[in-house]
């Protein structure tokens, strides 16, 4: 049997990838930025060893930054079988925000209403007109009404190339307190309704013994 | 033993996106009372209330989720607030809600 898919699974392997406050204070790196680096690499180290890594194989590229590269990697790994040597995470493996939306759109988990824990966000920027930054939801912490009536949600997020400001790229993973206002724009990806059970699993619906029978 | 374990206790790096809105305040403030002056016509109080509206209008904006190349969108809203808001101020109703709650 494999794992269901599992916010928990998600939040607490983003967790063990945050940078330590210490290292970023200018005491000399070790463990952060060493994991950093695997889901950094850029296109043009796409040939190194570190490629053949299906969850560090994503390009990034400048304009989409590697904030969706972040979640990829900690989903991936997260939801890794290493009995099945595969993992069973939904998402498609990419940079791109704008892709992550249509995927989910596409089979309906994009969702507007209140945060929930694990969920992925997506930061929508009015000025660009697209998705600009995607992140993991740890928790939502307060409902805000703003003066002009747009509702908000400020949140705890584990975000990737960001600073402690929480600016849109970075060289930083951390835990950040966020506003995220569906009003604003922003969507979240409820990614665990994408669990498609045991028995609609392509490795269990196609048994060898059912054909041999 | 790598050097993270070897230097005692982690601590996640924790952030605030408030810290970009300073920063924005910061970067705007001196050019916005200047144009919430002109755009208040010499009139002091006014452009402080001018001020405070264009603040807020950042602030529901969220500073974090725009970069440098944004800046022009960022102003020209502001600038817009304002000027909205000296409108309803010269209409003679102090009271009226903003914008987005007249069409909700």
């Amino acid at each position: 049997m494999t794992r269901p898919l599992s916010p928990a699974f998600l939040i607490t392997a983003a967790l063990a990838l945050v940078d330590d406050a210490a290292a970023v204070d200018g005491a000399p790196r070790g463990l952060p930025a060493a994991l950093a680096c695997r889901y950094r690499n850029s296109p043009s180290d796409a040939t190194t060893s570190v490629a053949a890594d299906p969850a560090t194989s994503v390009a990034v590229s400048p304009m989409a930054g590697w904030s969706a590269t972040f979640v990829h990697h900690a989903g991936y790994w997260s939801h890794f079988d290493y009995r099945m040597e595969a993992s069973i995470w939904p998402l498609p493996a990419t940079s791109s925000c704008e892709e992550l939306a249509t995927f989910a759109a596409e089979n309906f988990v994009l969702a507007d209403d209140e945060p929930n824990p694990g969920d992925v966000y997506l930061l929508w920027s009015p000025a660009k007109k697209r998705f600009v930054r995607a992140g993991i939801i740890l928790g939502l912490t307060r409902r805000h009404v703003y003066p002009s009536g747009r509702i908000g949600y400020e949140c705890l997020t584990v975000d990737a190339d960001t600073t402690l400001r929480g600016s849109l790229r970075g060289a930083s993973t951390a835990i950040i307190r966020r506003m995220l206002s569906p009003d604003a724009g922003d969507r979240w990806i409820r990614w665990p309704l994408l669990d498609r059970g045991v028995w609609e699993q392509p490795r269990f619906a196609e048994s060898p013994r059912r054909t041999a029978a | 033993m790598n050097a993270v374990a070897a230097n005692g206790v982690f601590q996640p790096l924790r952030g605030d996106t408030a810290g970009e809105f300073e920063r924005a305040v910061a970067h705007f403030g001196k050019r916005l009372r200047r144009a919430a002056e002109k755009v208040a016509h010499g009139n002091l109080d006014l452009a402080e209330d001018l001020y405070q509206v264009a603040i807020t209008q950042l602030w529901e904006h969220d500073p974090s989720r725009f970069d440098d190349d944004d800046e022009a969108y960022l102003w020209t809203s502001m600038v817009n607030r304002m000027l909205m808001a000296r409108r309803d101020n010269e209409q003679g109703d102090p009271t009226r809600p903003p914008l987005a709650l007249r069409f909700r």
